[in-house]
């Protein structure tokens, strides 16, 4: 190699010299720590929530989705709320999120400032905040990948039903 | 050597190499498979292959980016930079797979176009994590794309050594992009430090070799200021040239090798004309320079290739006085004759 390339290799490796390590550590340094399922707290996690008693199932909750919905508490009269979800096999929503509000949503495909995440649409149940005791509200079912409400249940009244 | 440029051509050693090459390649790629297979027995397909191909080329191209300083720092690592444009250009092909299998998996079931999304997907957030690291790797895959398709002799002829150098020196960039992408992308998901050691580890070895070697070029590229004598300049003690071999000065801003052979001194320019490889470090083979690089011969008298080669270097006028190899700084015309010194007996 003659020298001009010679020279210019040299400052093209002590710039790097400097350049990798410091972009790589700032890198590393700013790495935002990864939840692990075990680290979740249960309400997020995919554990089985402790819902023995089933409360009632409706079908008639959603107007635009065929899902049957299932209310769980986890004693008799006692205990937290939980809801889970049923459809039949063609169900094609991968993506699903469930949201409850209190409000009953307008028809915007805009998530509610007071909505609260109850967790992925499957099989799990998922426990309900204790506001939904407290007052009325709906399920709100939001597709993450097209960034919309797919539907909203009628207003429940979870007091009313388990009293 | 060539009379011009001429097609690759696979001789028995290049057939080796590139069979332990593709070779090393096959065996990586099944046994990476084999592991993620046993370790996440739930990875899909696409990615499983993304990362194998993506890896392997990275893998790569601290192997090729070694190659130079060890060769350098040890002469028994030569015959791998002989063999180092394969496997640059199969660094750029592995790594095009794991571009399409990203493209494919990530960027083509939307209605933006494939390559615009993957700048327009992942938008600056304002924080370091955030950084988006596919534009990094498609920026280095275009670099490397670039460097395989000039890696021909027909380029490098048509070039010039020179600027085909200059222009193969966008590998280092190409690999602080490719340093990128992985930190800001695959590093940012991994829990295990595994990953971040290997990554640390791979290009400080690479910038720990590079300025080892560069430390051992310092010396040699000093400008020569010995005691000049009628224009001439005092190099180096005969005793102190290997016979067959060189010793290398540095005369008018650029390196000289000194041969000694059959009782003779020549000296011609340290840069082959080929790809611009050290002379001096190479020795006389049936009476001509032979670059350690690739082999490309000339005649110590002339600088000229042995017929029907053409390529050609300058040469030096040299004087033996005393035991002492002096040196006229102004290089003859490349392929002019300049009559060797003899050596006092």
């Amino acid at each position: 190699m003659i020298r001009k390339l010679r020279q210019r290799h040299h400052r093209i490796v002590i710039a790097l010299g400097f350049v990798l390590p410091v972009a790589f550590i700032l890198g590393i340094a700013a790495r935002r720590p990864i939840p692990i399922v075990s680290q979740l707290p249960s309400v997020l996690g995919t554990v089985a929530q402790p819902f023995e008693n089933s409360m009632w199932q409706r079908s008639d909750l959603f107007a635009k989705l065929a899902i049957q919905v299932r209310l769980w508490r986890e004693h008799p009269n006692a205990g937290r709320f939980g809801v889970s979800f049923s459809a039949s096999s063609d169900f094609v929503k991968p993506d699903l999120l469930v949201y409850w509000s209190a409000e009953t949503a307008s028809a915007t495909n805009v998530l509610p400032d007071n909505a609260i995440l109850l967790g992925a649409f499957d099989s799990h149940k998922l426990t309900l905040p204790e506001a939904a005791e407290k007052s009325a509200g709906t399920l709100l079912l939001f597709s993450l990948a097209d960034n919309e409400i797919v539907d909203v249940s009628r207003s429940i009244r979870i007091n009313e039903v388990a009293k | 050597m060539a009379v011009n440029y001429t097609a690759v051509q696979w001789n028995r050693q290049k057939k080796i190499y590139d069979f332990a090459l593709v070779g090393g390649v096959a065996l990586y790629l099944l046994a990476f498979g084999a592991i993620t297979e046993i370790l996440f027995p739930l990875v899909t397909e696409e990615i499983l292959l993304m990362r194998a191909f993506g890896t392997v080329a990275f893998l790569l191209l601290h192997i090729i980016l070694c190659i130079g300083p060890l060769s350098r720092l040890n002469p028994k690592f030569m015959p791998l930079l002989y063999n180092r444009r394969h496997a640059g250009v199969t660094c750029f092909l592995l790594a095009l797979i794991h571009a399409v299998l990203v493209v494919a998996t990530y960027h083509a079931g939307s209605d933006i176009n494939p390559i615009l999304s993957i700048f327009v997907s992942s938008p600056l957030t304002g924080s370091i994590a955030g950084v988006p690291f596919q534009p990094f790797g498609f920026f280095a895959l275009i670099i490397l794309f670039l460097l395989a398709a000039t890696s021909h002799d027909f380029w490098l002829t048509n070039l010039t050594a020179p600027v085909w150098k200059a222009l193969h020196m966008a590998v280092y960039f190409a690999y602080a992009l490719l340093v990128l992408h992985v930190t800001f992308g695959t590093l940012q998901g991994e829990t295990s430090w595994i990953f971040v050691v290997a990554t640390a580890l791979g290009f400080t070895t690479v910038l720990a070799l590079h300025i080892a070697a560069a430390r051992r070029e310092i010396p040699p590229d000093k400008d020569f200021k010995n005691i000049a004598s009628e224009g001439f300049m005092d190099a180096c003690a005969v005793a102190d040239i290997p016979e067959n071999r060189a010793r290398i000065v540095c005369v008018s801003g650029e390196r000289v090798a000194i041969f000694k052979y059959d009782g003779k001194i020549s000296a011609v320019s340290n840069v082959c004309q080929h790809q611009n490889g050290p002379l001096g470090e190479g020795k006389i083979v049936a009476g001509c320079i032979t670059c350690p690089w690739h082999g490309y011969q000339y005649v110590p008298e002339t600088g000229a290739s042995p017929p029907p080669f053409a390529e050609k270097v300058p040469t030096f006028n040299v004087r033996v006085q005393n035991g002492r190899v002096w040196i006229d700084p102004k290089p003859n015309p490349a392929g002019s004759r300049a009559q060797p010194a003899l050596i006092e007996s």
